[in-house]
C-alpha cells in the first residue's frame, strides 16, 4: 500500500521546513520535535494522496501550524500566567514607543551573527508575543485572523505584536552598534 | 511628542525585512529516524488500535450492520414504550395531549422503519439466524470496543 523508502525521502525534503515552523511557534526544541513528529504521522495516513502531489509543502505547513495552534491552547492557561497578559496595560492600547522614529533602522542585510541572535531572541520571547508575531510575519495572516486562531481581542494582537518586534529590535541594537550600523 | 504612527510602521517594515532573512532551522538528526519510527509503530498497531477508515473491509460492514441492529432495537423499544404511554396520554387532558400528538408520529415513523429493517432482514435470514446474528455481532462489538480501549489506554500510558 505505502512505500516506507519513498516515505523517508519525503521526510528528509521537509522535515527542515516543518521543523522550522513548529519551531518558531513553539520556541521548545523538545515540543517542536513532538509536533514534527505528529505532522509527518498525519502526512502518513494520508500518504496516497501527498505522494503525487505538489502540495504536500502547503499541507504539511498547514498541519504544522494547527497543531501548534492547539498545542498552545492546550497549555494556555499555563503560559498566561507567565506572559504579558497580566499586565494592565495589555488588552488596548499599544504603549508609547520607548525611541524615535529616526531610531529605527533602515532595511539592511543582516550578518549571520544577527540572524542567530534574532532567532534565538524569537524563541525567548513570550509564548503569546511569539505566537502572534510568527503568525503575523512567517504565516502571512492578518490581525483579525490571528486574533481568532489565538482566540483573543484584535487589541491584544496589535499589543504583542509590536512588543515582539520592539524586544527584537532591541535584541539586536547592541549587535548593530558592535558592526558599527 | 513623538509620532507614534510612523515609528510603528518602520518598526513594522524593519521586522519584515529582518525576519525575511532568516534561514530554515536545521532540525536534529535525531528527529527523521524518530519520525520513521512512530510511523513503523504505527504501521504495526493491530486493525482495532486504528482510525475506524483504516479497519478492514468486513469489520467495516460488521460495525454498519451492529449499529444498523442496535439502531432498529432501540426504534422497537421507543414504540414498545409509546404504546404502552399511550393509554395514559388518552387521559391526560386535550390541550397536553394535542401538544405531544406530534411527536407521535414521529415516532411512528420510526417505528416503521425499524419494523421494516427487522422484517427484511428476517426474510434473508430467518428468525433464528438474525437473533445468532445479532447476538454474535453484539459480542463482537462490545468485546472490540472493550479490548480496543483497554489497548487503547495502555498504549497512550506508554507513550506518555
Amino acid at each position: 500500500m505505502n512505500d516506507p523508502a519513498q516515505f523517508e525521502s519525503f521526510v528528509l525534503a521537509y522535515q527542515d521546513m516543518v521543523y522550522t515552523s513548529a519551531m518558531r511557534l513553539l520556541g521548545n526544541e523538545n515540543e517542536a520535535q513532538d509536533v514534527a513528529q505528529e505532522v509527518f504521522l498525519r502526512a502518513w495516513s494520508h500518504w496516497h494522496e501527498l505522494r503525487d502531489t505538489n502540495a504536500a509543502g502547503g499541507w504539511l505547513k498547514t498541519v504544522a501550524r494547527n497543531l501548534c495552534l492547539n498545542h498552545l491552547q492546550r497549555h494556555r492557561a499555563r503560559w498566561t500566567s507567565f506572559s504579558s497578559l497580566a499586565r494592565e496595560d495589555d488588552d488596548g492600547e499599544l504603549r508609547e514607543p520607548d525611541f524615535a522614529a529616526e531610531d529605527v533602522m533602515e532595511s539592511e542585510l543582516l550578518t549571520a551573527d544577527q540572524r542567530r541572535i534574532l532567532d534565538d531572541a524569537i524563541a525567548k520571547l513570550p509564548r503569546d508575543q511569539r505566537a502572534a508575531l510568527v503568525l503575523y510575519h512567517f504565516e502571512d495572516l492578518d490581525y483579525a485572523d490571528i486574533a481568532v486562531q489565538l482566540k483573543v481581542s484584535l487589541g491584544k494582537v496589535k499589543t504583542d505584536i509590536f512588543r515582539a518586534r520592539e524586544a527584537l529590535r532591541k535584541k539586536l541594537q547592541p549587535t548593530r552598534r558592535e558592526v558599527g550600523v | 511628542m513623538k509620532d507614534r504612527q510612523p515609528t510603528e510602521k518602520a518598526l513594522e517594515r524593519w521586522a519584515t525585512d529582518a525576519l525575511r532573512q532568516l534561514p530554515q532551522r536545521k532540525a536534529p538528526a535525531s528527529l527523521a529516524p524518530r519520525i520513521l519510527a512512530a510511523v513503523a509503530r504505527a504501521e504495526a498497531r493491530p486493525w482495532y488500535m486504528r482510525p475506524w477508515s483504516e479497519w478492514p473491509d468486513h469489520f467495516r460492514w460488521m460495525t454498519v450492520l451492529v449499529v444498523g441492529a442496535l439502531l432498529a432495537a432501540a426504534l422497537q423499544a421507543l414504540a414498545g414504550v409509546h404504546h404502552a404511554a399511550l393509554p395514559v396520554l388518552a387521559q391526560m387532558d386535550d390541550q397536553v395531549a394535542s401538544t405531544i400528538r406530534p411527536a407521535s408520529v414521529l415516532v411512528n415513523a420510526m417505528e416503521a422503519l425499524g419494523r421494516g429493517a427487522v422484517h427484511a432482514a428476517r426474510g434473508s435470514l430467518g428468525g433464528y439466524g438474525l437473533a445468532a446474528c445479532a447476538g454474535l455481532l453484539a459480542l463482537i462489538w462490545g468485546s472490540t470496543i472493550g479490548f480496543g480501549a483497554t489497548c487503547w489506554r495502555l498504549a497512550g500510558e506508554r507513550n506518555s
